[in-house]
């Protein structure tokens, strides 16, 4: 059973069997409308807390992710490159953006869980 | 004339509606110590007829007719087909702002999309922009777009030698806020045979190499893809400045491995107009279509009279400035649409054949006057490389100014100075062009000329 | 289904187009170039005679939509009438044939043309020297941000990199201010009523630092039409702390000859040519976007600008110039126009032009206040509003509706979404040049439109005049097609034989 984490910004981080996902909440990707673009970076690549790790666009809004956690890339969805909808489609499952290793798994809790999440969405 | 339409009639009915008595109760808002209180500084106005008199008087009477005029550097006399002016000027087309409502402008979007299919054969390259101001800005685009690619790991860009001096001023000014690293390979080091050096300077910083080809002297790399293949080896863009009339005759930079071209296509249907409005354009390999900037226009689906069909819209616009803002790839709004029309339709209009064949004519052109021109004695050619149809020839010293005023007394435009600041060899030579408005006579007229000089 | 026809899909090989040279002697022209360069077959551009080139280019225009096809409101783009006259001056030969590289005195007329353009811009704008170089307004600003950074370089204050832009400014306010490497700080206006007030500036300066600011970029009239009073305390408070302003000249149509941006306390100016001074948009290019500036900043002017020299005229490059921003002489053939239309208008006309841009906008802001939200229309406008579609979203429609709907009944649309200050905003700039009887009709419609979209809203989003629409522009971004590509047999019918 995956275990997800959100920060302020509408980004996630989804825990599952040790290992850890970073995506764009559902509730982002509804805002965004038509997703028709998603730019990764390298893996391997290393960002500290504040970073843009990613960017997503659609037809006529552009999004930045920002890495809420110190972390470092291990590998990044290429599925999102031909089939960028599947932010859409599936924003918390298969839409996900990028596999991570985070440096310290502890601080994990100062984000939302997912009833604290919903409550801030309404 | 205002062209403004009120009648005072009317004018009395609009302010009693908005509740005003007259005009000037409407600019209660703008405090009045800022108010103007004179006419502003400029003649008093005319009619149409007033207008054409005062203008007559600027327009250059005496201007040199075009089978004079023997410059090129970018800007070319080339003829202009009736066609393409009268097309052009259809009011629908040039009194319509950007095509932001794609229900009512169909007609635009589709011919920016014809033009960006051009562009893509001319160069050979895969996306190209919907136009932007000139050849020297689009080669600032084209730097930036190289630099971007390299994400800040490689900020060194390359001018091989003989880049136009003029582009290469635009980009050391738009490089004020890029702040790159600009390095130019010495025109002294082009080896004689017309080989391009440049490996000496490349490295894991290079961001891009930039070619200009053929070269602002006018002459060809006969090895550019190889050197294009050296840069890639050293994981640089290449970058090529195109005349995009050679494509009549040469390979495209894209066929020789080019991965952004751009460059001035006044040559495509536009008039010299002295020095502006031009036609940059700037067209890339589909996988840098991210980084390139300005408008982009796209096939899509849609309904076209309640059916399925497909039209046209502007598209990628999360790249531009009005969503992106300040980290938009560019800051790029308008472009040169309407000029880009004109090369349509100037492409259209000269077809397939007809390009071919116009572009081996101002070739023959050039090699016939090149032939006469250095039979004469103290007359050489400044390289030893084959050329499209410009080259560059060097006179006696002191003779080249002497040369270029006698023409200009007689009406004529013998060439252009080329920027002799880094090669002062160049201080003695005039850079010819030709193309298809210019005859035998007119090539003998100037063989004359420059023999009765010397 | 029904697909647009290409150019490319008209050819027929082997048909010629329009003959430039008659067919004499024909050089094959591959002697004297390198075997390497050149290329085996001849590009496959189309093959199509004159006649269908010509119907082709027209059915296109047909489907296209000008300012003289009818009402274009398009706000901050003014988009008025493109006089007919203007347009022949600048075709003639004695402007159009001129090779950039003649020299300056053999072409006196075009120096003085320019010359003198360059010192009317200035007085207009109340600025003390005039640069005619930039090809657009965006390069304008570009330009302008330049010769900021030139001018703190000259003064020895490089820490002053932080350019203050408000958020409801227009995008290109942030992007050229970033290509110039500064530091964009976006100032939170779009919830204040779209004003840079001096609370707003007084905490941006703290912020960031009195000694950091370079300057700040603003347009007045705000975006919401309406005369920033403010803009005296503002600029005396930026100067204070040492920083320059930057004036956006997409709204100076409101302004002439009745006050001047250098009169506010405006350091700098870009103007778009193919806004005020009526030269023709083209369907997107050619811009022009000249920048005036006060004495003080006059030496870091791109170059070359006109200068006189003895009985004429010569270039001239300024002493700390910014340096080159375009190839040659900057739009020349636009500046012809802009030149032909001040010297049509005159001081009265130019006067008569701001009056009547605010007459038209007024009137209709009237006409519009009781069936549409309109913020501030308690004031005068000046030569645009903004009208909000936000009443309506109960029944929904939306600003786009509204748009589609007047695209519908044959006007141009209003500016859709932005000012960002306004909901659902419609921004209306109707131009001086726009009849009463043209006025009106646009009114009725809106008016029509206000009552449908509560009384029958699915009858206003019907649009049976267009015959295309709903394009699919996620399709366009996701797949990505931007160019015709030939066929894979491509040989022309010369090469075939």
């Amino acid at each position: 059973m995956a275990t997800f984490y959100y920060t302020k910004t509408h980004e996630y981080i989804r825990e599952d069997g040790g290992e850890y996902y970073l995506g764009i909440s559902d509730h982002a990707q509804q805002e965004l409308g038509d997703i028709t673009y998603v730019e990764l970076p390298a893996e391997g690549a290393e960002f500290a807390q504040g970073d843009v790790c990613c960017t997503v666009e659609s037809v006529k809004a552009v999004a930045e992710v920002y890495t809420q956690l110190a972390l470092k890339v291990v590998a990044v969805n290429e599925r999102l490159e031909d089939e960028p909808e599947l932010v859409n489609q599936d924003a918390q499952g298969a839409g996900w953006l990028l596999k991570i290793e985070l440096a310290d798994t502890g601080v994990l809790a100062s984000l939302m869980d997912q009833a604290a999440y919903d409550a801030m969405e309404k | 004339m205002t062209f403004i339409p009120h009648t005072p009639a009317q004018r009395a009915q609009m302010l009693a509606a908005i509740g005003a008595e007259k005009l000037e109760d409407l600019l209660d808002t703008i405090p009045p110590e800022l108010r103007l209180n004179r006419d502003l500084n400029v003649p008093p106005a005319l009619g149409e007829a007033g207008l054409a008199r005062a203008t007559a008087e600027l327009a250059n009477h005496n201007a040199i007719p075009l089978n004079r005029v023997f410059a090129g550097g970018g800007i070319y006399p080339h003829h202009v087909p009736a066609v393409v002016d009268e097309l052009s000027h259809r009011g629908e087309f040039y009194t319509a702002y950007t095509p932001y409502q794609p229900e009512v402008s169909q007609g635009m979007l589709q011919c920016i999309y014809e033009y960006q299919s051009y562009i893509c054969l001319l160069t050979g390259m895969e996306v190209s922009n919907a136009s932007g101001y000139d050849g020297g800005t689009v080669l600032a685009d084209a730097v930036l777009m190289a630099a971007l690619t390299g994400r800040g790991k490689r900020n060194k860009v390359i001018f091989a030698p003989n880049v136009d001096a003029q582009a290469r001023r635009v980009v050391e000014t738009y490089n004020i806020g890029m702040e790159l690293e600009l390095v130019k390979v010495a025109t002294g080091d082009a080896t004689p045979d017309g080989q391009c050096p440049i490996a000496a300077h490349l490295d894991e910083h290079t961001a891009c190499v930039v070619f200009q080809y053929p070269n602002c002297l006018g002459y060809l790399y006969a090895d550019l893809a190889q050197r294009i293949a050296e840069v890639h080896a050293a994981g640089a863009l290449a970058v090529v400045m195109f005349y995009p009339f050679a494509a009549g005759l040469l390979k495209t930079p894209g066929e020789l491995g080019a991965d952004i071209v751009c460059g001035e296509a006044q040559c495509l249907g536009n008039p010299m107009g002295f020095g502006g409005p031009l036609l940059g354009f700037l067209a890339c390999r589909e996988k840098l279509v991210r980084v390139l900037p300005g408008r982009l226009i796209g096939r899509t689906s849609c309904e076209r009279d309640g059916q399925p069909g497909e039209g046209f819209v502007m598209t990628l616009q999360a790249r531009e400035q009005h969503i992106r803002r300040e980290k938009a790839t560019s800051n790029i709004c308008s472009n040169e649409a309407l000029l880009a029309l004109r090369s349509c339709i100037y492409l259209g209009a000269v077809g397939r054949e007809g390009f071919r064949q116009l572009a081996a004519i101002c070739h023959d052109n050039a090699l016939k006057a090149q032939a006469q021109l250095t039979a004469l004695d103290g007359v050489s050619a400044c390289r030893d490389q084959q050329f499209f149809n410009e080259f560059t020839l060097k006179f006696p010293s002191g003779k080249r100014d002497e040369i270029y005023d006698a023409a200009l007394a007689q009406g004529m435009l013998a060439g252009i100075k080329p920027c002799g600041c880094a090669d002062p060899e160049l201080k003695n030579c005039l850079t010819f062009a030709f193309t298809e408005v210019h005859t035998d006579e007119d090539i003998a007229a100037l063989t004359a000329l420059v023999k009765e000089v010397l | 289904m029904p697909a647009p026809t290409l150019i490319f899909d008209r050819s027929q090989p082997g048909r010629r187009g329009t003959q430039v040279r008659s067919a004499g002697h024909q050089p094959d022209g591959t002697a004297g170039l390198p075997a390497q360069l050149v290329r085996a077959d001849s590009l496959p551009l189309p093959e199509v005679d004159e006649t269908t080139l010509v119907r082709h280019y027209v059915k296109l225009s047909q489907i296209n939509y000008g300012v003289d096809t009818g009402f274009y409101p398009l706000g901050s783009c003014t988009m008025k009438y493109n006089p007919k006259v203007t347009e022949a001056t600048s075709m003639l030969p004695g402007f159009a044939n001129i090779h950039p590289t003649q020299p300056a005195a053999t072409v006196p007329g075009l120096m003085r043309l320019i010359y003198e353009l360059q010192v009317w811009l200035s007085d207009i704008c109340g600025m003390a020297a005039t640069s005619l170089q930039p090809a657009a307004g965006a390069q304008g600003e570009f330009a302008g941000m330049l010769v900021f950074r030139k001018y703190f370089e000259q003064r020895g204050e490089t820490a002053r990199r932080v350019m203050i832009v408000p958020d409801s400014a227009h995008g290109t306010n942030p992007a050229s201010a970033h290509l110039s490497g500064f530091e964009v700080a976006e100032v939170d206006c779009v919830n204040h009523g779209g004003v840079m007030t001096l609370e707003l500036l007084e905490d941006v300066i703290s912020t960031h630092g009195a000694d950091r600011i370079a300057g700040i970029m603003l347009t007045n009239p705000s975006t919401l039409g309406i005369f920033e009073k403010n803009i005296v305390a503002v600029a005396e408070r930026l100067h204070d702390v040492g920083a320059q302003l930057y004036y956006d000249g997409a709204n100076l149509n409101a302004l002439l000859g009745l006050t001047r941006p250098g009169d506010m306390g405006f350091d700098l100016v870009h103007l778009n040519l193919h806004k005020t001074f009526s030269t023709p948009h083209g369907g997107g290019g050619p811009g022009s976007g000249p920048i005036g500036v006060r004495e003080h900043l006059a030496e870091f002017l791109p170059y070359p600008l006109a200068a006189r020299s003895g009985d004429g005229y010569a270039w001239h490059k300024p002493e700390h110039s910014i340096g080159r921003i375009k190839l040659h002489h900057g739009q020349f053939l636009v500046l012809v126009r802009a030149w032909a239309y001040i010297r049509m208008l005159g001081p009265d006309g130019l006067r008569r032009v701001a009056e009547h841009a605010i007459l038209n906008a007024n009137y209709v802001q009237a006409k519009l206040k009781h069936a549409y939200q309109i913020p501030y229309a308690d004031r005068h406008c000046m030569h645009e509003f903004v009208a909000s579609a936000d009443g309506f979203k109960d029944y929904d429609i939306h600003a786009k509706d509204i748009a589609k709907a007047l695209l519908n009944d044959g006007f141009h649309a209003p500016t859709c979404y932005f000012p960002l200050i306004v909901h659902e905003a419609l921004m209306i700039e109707p131009t001086e040049t726009e009849s009463l009887e043209t006025l009106d009709k646009f009114i009725a419609a809106m008016l029509r439109y206000a009552e449908l979209a509560k009384t029958d809203p699915e009858q206003l989003k019907r649009l049976e005049n267009l015959a295309v629409t709903h394009l699919d522009e996620t399709q366009a971004a996701r797949q990505l097609n931007a160019r015709w590509i030939p066929p894979a047999n491509t040989a022309s019918a010369a090469e075939a034989k």
